[in-house]
Formats: C-alpha cells, structure tokens, sequence
C-alpha cells in the first residue's frame, strides 16, 4: 500500500536539503577558490623558475659551445668569419634546446664586436618558454623569459706564467732532500705533483689538480713520502739568505698591513712562508690539490679542490709570424716616465759575429726563416727586442741584452748557460725603485712549438734523459675535443727526417750541436773553461708545447734557474747539485691592474669572461 | 480501520515541535560547524595572501638583486643597498658594469612599521606588511645579509617572517648577483663591517 506523503514533511525536508546544499555550495566554492588561488601562484612561480632556468641553460649551452671551439682554436678565425655582422635582427649561430618536460629554448649571438685585437665581445640573447601547445613555435601567449648576457672571449696572458715551475702532465721531484733543491717561487701541475727521495725546500706554494684528460687520469694529488711537507724557511731566515734574483720576504712594516693600498701593491711580488687566505685567495705559501689548499703545517685553508689551468697553444706559428712582423714597441716612456728609447721600433735580434768582428741583424722583419745559432759572448751578448719567430729551430747559450721573446716553429736547444748582461734585482725597501730599475733589465722568452731540449744532444742516452721523454713516463691526453693526443716519444722521427729530440741545426749526428755545447769560449778569456761545458745557469721564461728537459749541470756546478720552466712533460735531470729556482715576477700579472711590470709578448691562452647580465628591456 | 484525528493533530503538533527542535540543532551544529570550517577557510586565504604578496615582494628584490652589480648591507642587516650596473642615456649597460652609486635600489625592513619597502629615485613604495622580527618558532633572525662565495661572486640571502592572519610563515631565499665584480678592498671591508 502506498501512504501519501504529508505537505509538512515534504516542506521540512526541502529546507534542511536547501540549507544543507547551500551551505556545501558555499564551502565548496570557498574551498575551490583557496585551492585554485594557492595553484595560481604556485603555477606562476613554477613558471617564472623554469623559463628562468630555461634561458640560462641556452646561455649556458652557446656559451660552452663557443667556449671549447675558442679554447680548442685559440684563435678568432672561426668566430670573425661565422659572427660577424650579428645583430637582434640577424642573429647568428642560433641553438635551439629542449629540456624534455620542462619548456624549451632558442639562444643566439646578437652583437659580436672586435674590442681589440685579443678581445672580442659577444652578446647572447636566451629564450626561454614553454610550448604549451607544442606546435615547436614560440606563440604569444605562451610563457617565456628574455635574457642577454655579454661575453668576452679574449686571448690574454697565460697564469701558467706565475709559476717557477708549471708542468702539465705530472710534477716530479726526485731525490732532492733539504738544500739540493730550493725553489723560491710557486710550482704547478695540471695533474699529479710527487715528491720522492726527499724533502726539498720549496719557498713558495705547490699546487696539483684533477686532470680527467690525461691516461691515466690523474687524481690531482700532491704525493709526499710519509705524507710529510716539502721543507719551507720562515720569512726571516728567508730574508737572511736573500739574492738579488729572489722576491722578497714579506714583512708587513715594508709590504703594508694586510688590506692596505701598499700591501696590494706588493702582494704578488712576495713570498709569505705562513699562507692564508685573504679575500677568498690565498697569500704565501700553500699546498693545493684535490683536498683542497692547507699551509705547509697541514693547517687548513679552504676546502675548494684545485682545478686546471689552461696552457697557451703554440701550434699555429702564423699567428706568430704575423706578431713578429708588425710588433712596434708599445711603451713611449716607462714607468718613472722617462721615454723609451725603443719606442715603436720593431722587433729585431742581433748578435756578434767574431769572423767579421761586428754584430749582424739575423732577423728580416722579425723573423728567421730555417733554423739559427745564437750565441752571446760575455762582451758581445745577443741583443733582442720584441718578439722573434724563427720557423724552424733555435740554437742558444751565453749572454743576452734587451726584452723579447724567441718563438721556435720546432725545438729551442739551450747548450749552454744563458745569462743576462743586465740582470734584475729584486732587494729593496721602496717599491717604485725597485719596479722603475727593474722594468729596463733585461728579460728572454724561450717559446717552443716543439720542446725545449737542453744540453749536448749527442750525449742524450737511455735513462738521462730520453727516459723521461719517452713513454710510459710521458703522458697521452685527450685535447677539449674528446681527440687523443699521444704521448711525447723523443725518438719518434718528425718532419726534418731528425729525432724529436735531435736539432735540425747543423749535421745530423749533432756534432754542431756539441761543438757550440762544449767548445766556445763565452767569456773571451782564450780557453773554454769547465763552466762552458754544461749548462749550470738558466735566465730566461722557457714555454714548450712539449718537452722540457736534458741533461743539465754536466759542469758540476749545479743549475740555477732564473725564471720560469713551462711544459707538458718535464725531463730535467740534474748530474750536480743544488738546483735552484728563482721566479722572474716581473712577467706576473698583477691582481691589481692586471698587468706585468714588463710585457714581453708571452704566448697568450683563451679565457672568457662574462661581462654583463641583464633581462630583455 | 478507525480514524483518530484528534490524537492526531497533537501528535502532529508535537512532531513539529520535536523536528523543529532538531532541525535547529542540527542547523546550529552545521553552523557551528561551517563557522569552523570558514575560520580554517579564512586562516587558509590569509596565508595564501601572505604566500601571494611575499611572492610578489620576493620576486621585486629577486629581480633587482640579479641584475645588480654590488650588494651592501646595512642597519644591522635589516636594509640591503643594491646598486645596479651604469646604463648610457639610451639605456644601454655601460660595459665593463660599473655599479651606479647614485641610483641605489633600497629595500629595507621596519620591524616596528611591519613593512617591507623599496625606495628608487627617492620614491618609496611598500611592498609588504606584516612582517615580524622572529621566526616562527621564535628566535630573532637578519632579513638581508651578502655572501662573497669566491672573487666576483656575490649573494644576497634574503629572510622574512611574515604573518597576515593568525599563523607567521618563514620565508627564505638565496638570490645570485649575476653581475657581481671583484670587489675593491674598500668595498670588503664595509660589507663585512655590516655583517658583524
């Protein structure tokens, strides 16, 4: 039976259902509104973050792609021909990404400028947005951000030269203990750096980094018997044995406080046995490796491991050519604002010829063609100026006078001791006296596109030296590419039909090369003294793209090096002791303005720099 | 069957009463409940109001700060001078970016006022209210302070505790200056004074 539904209780239910759903409508709406509010500006965070990041990421990806070609090249060919010309609306070499989920971008170079000739400014301009309709376009509703980001690519002069003592592949020092080696100056490796047989006293900073591009990778270590620090002088007794050739110690009283305007004068001109860290860089003496930078007490310093410095390239002997070509002295005064005598005369090298009893001019407008024998006799030295490039091998020894550079399109053989007629002197109280005397000293570059070979040649045997020139003790590498470079082999025979290490001055079997290696008389006395027999004395900044190495100290007077070694592979293996380095630091750039007291045209490496960041206006 | 509409109509009449009695009950129960429910609703739409304006003031400073040259912190940390890069008279960055000193964007935080504001070209603009000088679990703190992770490399960490409705909520962030240089000595040294 079906009962009738009363008119009251229809109308009771309708208001408790009306009111109920009234009530669920209203929270319901509330709730929605919270909840689509909260999703809004979580969405519009999300998408500012991801376009955001998007655009880095294209500055990102055509920044490393510029980067590893200009760092690969070392050159501005390439970029002038393929970015000239850009422009916001003819952008070039335009790249275009997707980041699978999150948006995409598109990034071009829009302004490509020649600042000068080591410099070139580029303009980067990113989008990045979201393809919310995936149709592959940028359409104008979608969500995006706008970057620039200026770049400067530019060859400048290389931090290899810092150092005393900077060896890509692997830093060694065998059998040296206390005062058989003293280093007074800072030593680098791109890879390993190990002491063995010994605790030499190193009066400067060792550092080693991670080298994932050699075989076998290097870790980056500094390797220490025991574990034990290399030996140091405290800045006093360093100050006690102080020569002319060594920087000074620093003492606060002359060098200024630490953050003071003197102080940053001399900063990187001193040596601070007690290294620490000022403004997030460390001064004075420091390990520095994988493990990050301690002073030589194990102290720690910083927990930053180390990473590689990049080394010039000298394979392109054009670029050199052209430099010794058109090279005009830059400096109309120096420093103290006398005038240059120099002042825009080009380069040019000349030396005594004792048969015509006068000095001859070997270059033609700075350049050499074929190989040469230099040789500076202690009354009649080699006279250089600027750059000179000479295309196949330089043989030298004895005395140099002026400031240049000698870029060798093969080996540079040393075979004797180099010395400056003029050497500098680093001892003084007044810094301006000291940078005005020295800025005139004299000053040489030894740059080898091949490598730098020291000693008689025709003595060279296994073990001393080819041992250390020849695999497994050299290193193969991978160059930025991802190409393998294999390992220097000094008995591999190259273009001259000669060994690697051999010279192509002279006769094949070297016997020119161990004539001017043991039989001159240097200082004119009428005999060939026991000193000008072996090499017991180096002044000069050597490079090489390889090899630097020989037997050295044959004289038994052992070897002092005043300036620099720069290799891939490092083979010097002393016959007498000590051995001493004493860094030149007139070719270090300076923190502070960025410039050497004296520019000798040192080969330059790519850097890049970013300049300026900003959103699309 | 007999039909009794006397007993009825009471009976009636007391079943209005009772369902009347109910139906309030019941309505004031909901409505107590939905009071609740709306000051949940009211303390969840406060905190994204907070959540929205601190969004927007974070997004002002983070903007600013990014393209800014050179941060300084001062009053303690509670105001943070950004100075963005020279710009010639078209507008364009005047390269390598130099800070302009005479055009510093100001954001500074009042504790007593509760406000977060930017003064530009000597117009100040507040960009959020509500700001309070202890963290939420209590326990003071530094709205701004800048942090030189390596030469030429800045970082301006920001900190607010804002409440716009019953519940303070923390918010932090690390903007990079993304054309931060190599600070000069001078420059160190009173950085590192606002920091101490």
């Amino acid at each position: 039976m079906k009962q009738r539904m009363r008119r009251r209780d229809r109308g009771s239910a309708l208001v408790t259902t009306l009111i109920t759903s009234g009530l669920t409508i209203v929270t319901a709406t509330a709730y929605l509104e919270i909840a689509t509010q909260d999703l809004r500006t979580a969405a519009a965070r999300l998408r500012e973050v991801a376009t955001m990041n998007l655009a880095e990421a294209g500055l990102n990806a055509i920044s490393q792609d510029l980067w590893r070609e200009f760092k690969s090249n070392q050159r501005f060919t390439n970029l002038d021909s393929a970015l000239t010309g850009a422009s916001p609306t003819a952008p070039r070499r335009v790249m275009n990404g997707v980041l699978v989920g999150v948006g995409n971008y598109t990034v071009s170079v829009i302004v490509y400028q020649q600042v000068d000739s080591y410099t070139r400014r580029l303009t980067l301009r990113s989008v990045g947005w979201q393809d919310r309709n995936h149709n592959g376009n940028l359409d104008p509703n979608e969500p995006r951000q706008v970057l620039d980001q200026t770049l400067d690519l530019a060859l400048s002069r290389s931090a290899v030269f810092d150092y005393a003592y900077f060896v890509n592949n692997y830093g060694w020092m065998y059998g040296f203990d206390n005062e058989q080696l003293v280093m007074n100056g800072d030593a680098r490796s791109n890879g390993d750096f190990e002491f063995r047989g010994g605790r030499p006293v190193i009066n400067g900073s060792i550092i080693a980094s991670r080298n994932e591009k050699l075989t076998p990778r290097a870790d980056g270590r500094i390797i220490l018997e025991g574990g034990i620090a290399p030996r140091q002088w405290d800045n006093g007794t360093y100050a006690s044995r102080q020569d002319q050739f060594m920087r000074q110690a620093y003492n606060s009283s002359l060098h200024g406080a630490y953050g003071s305007s003197t102080f940053d004068l001399w900063r990187d001109y001193v040596y601070n046995a007690q290294g620490q860290m000022l403004n997030g860089s460390p001064f004075g003496a420091v390990l520095a490796d994988v493990n990050g930078t301690r002073r030589f007490d194990g102290t720690v310093l910083d927990n930053r491991p180390t990473s590689e410095l990049i080394m010039p390239d000298l394979n392109d002997l054009t670029h050199y050519l052209t430099l010794s070509q058109t090279w005009r002295d830059p400096r109309p005064t120096f420093s103290d604002g006398t005038s240059n005598p120099n002042y825009n005369q080009p380069a040019s090298i000349e030396v005594w010829n004792p048969s015509r009893n006068r000095y001859e001019r070997v270059d033609v407008n700075g350049v050499i063609n074929g190989s040469v024998a230099l040789i500076g006799y202690k009354d009649k030295p080699i006279r250089i100026r600027g750059p000179i490039t000479v295309t196949v091998d330089v043989v030298i020894r004895g005395y140099v006078e002026g400031q240049g550079t000698l870029y060798a399109g093969r080996n540079v053989h040393i075979v004797g001791d180099i010395i400056y007629k003029n050497p500098p002197d680093f001892r003084g109280t007044n810094l301006n006296t000291v940078l005005n005397t020295n800025e005139r000293k004299d000053a040489l570059g030894l740059a080898a596109r091949g490598s730098i070979m020291m000693g008689n040649t025709r003595k060279f045997g296994d073990p001393y030296p080819l041992r250390y020139m020849t695999p497994p003790f050299t290193r193969g590498r991978y160059d930025d590419n991802g190409d393998w470079i294999p390992p220097f082999n000094a008995r591999d025979i190259d273009y001259t039909g000669r060994m690697r290490y051999q010279s192509a001055y002279g006769s094949a079997d070297q016997s020119d090369i161990e004539r001017l290696a043991t039989n001159v008389d240097i200082d004119g006395n009428g005999t060939v003294d026991d000193d000008e027999r072996g090499i017991s004395r180096i002044d000069a900044i050597m490079f090489t793209n390889f090899v630097g190495g020989g037997n050295l100290a044959t004289d038994g007077r052992g070897l002092t090096v005043n300036g620099t070694i720069i290799a891939k592979d490092e083979a010097m293996v002393l016959y007498s002791l000590p051995l001493r380095f004493n860094y030149d630091w007139r070719i270090r750039e300076r923190s502070m303005g960025g410039n050497p007291l004296i520019n000798i045209e040192l080969p330059r490496v790519a850097s890049a720099r970013r300049v300026a960041w900003q959103r699309a206006r | 069957m007999q039909k009794r509409t006397h007993t009825q109509h009471g009976a009636v009449m007391v079943e209005v009463v009772i369902a009347s009695m109910l139906t309030a009950m019941m309505l004031l129960l909901l409505v107590n409940t939905q009071i609740q429910v709306l000051r949940n609703f009211q303390r969840a739409i406060d905190e994204n109001t907070a959540n929205m304006t601190t969004y927007n003031a974070l997004r002002t400073v983070r903007e600013q700060a990014q393209e800014a040259v050179q941060g300084l912190v001062l009053a303690g940390g509670s105001e943070v001078w950004l100075f963005p890069p020279q710009r010639d008279a078209t507008g364009n960055l005047i390269l390598p970016v130099q800070p302009d000193r005479d055009r510093p964007v100001i954001f500074r935080v009042d504790f007593h006022a509760g406000s977060l504001t930017q003064t530009q070209s000597g117009t100040a603009t507040t960009l959020l209210t509500g700001v309070r000088s202890v963290r939420p679990g209590d326990g003071s703190y530094v709205p701004f302070s800048i942090q030189q992770y390596a030469p030429g490399v800045q970082a301006l960490q920001v900190r607010l505790s804002v409440q716009q409705g019953q519940n303070p909520i923390w918010f932090e962030e690390m903007i990079l200056l993304r054309n931060a240089f190599n600070l000069g000595e001078g420059d160190h040294e009173a950085t590192h004074a606002t920091e101490r």
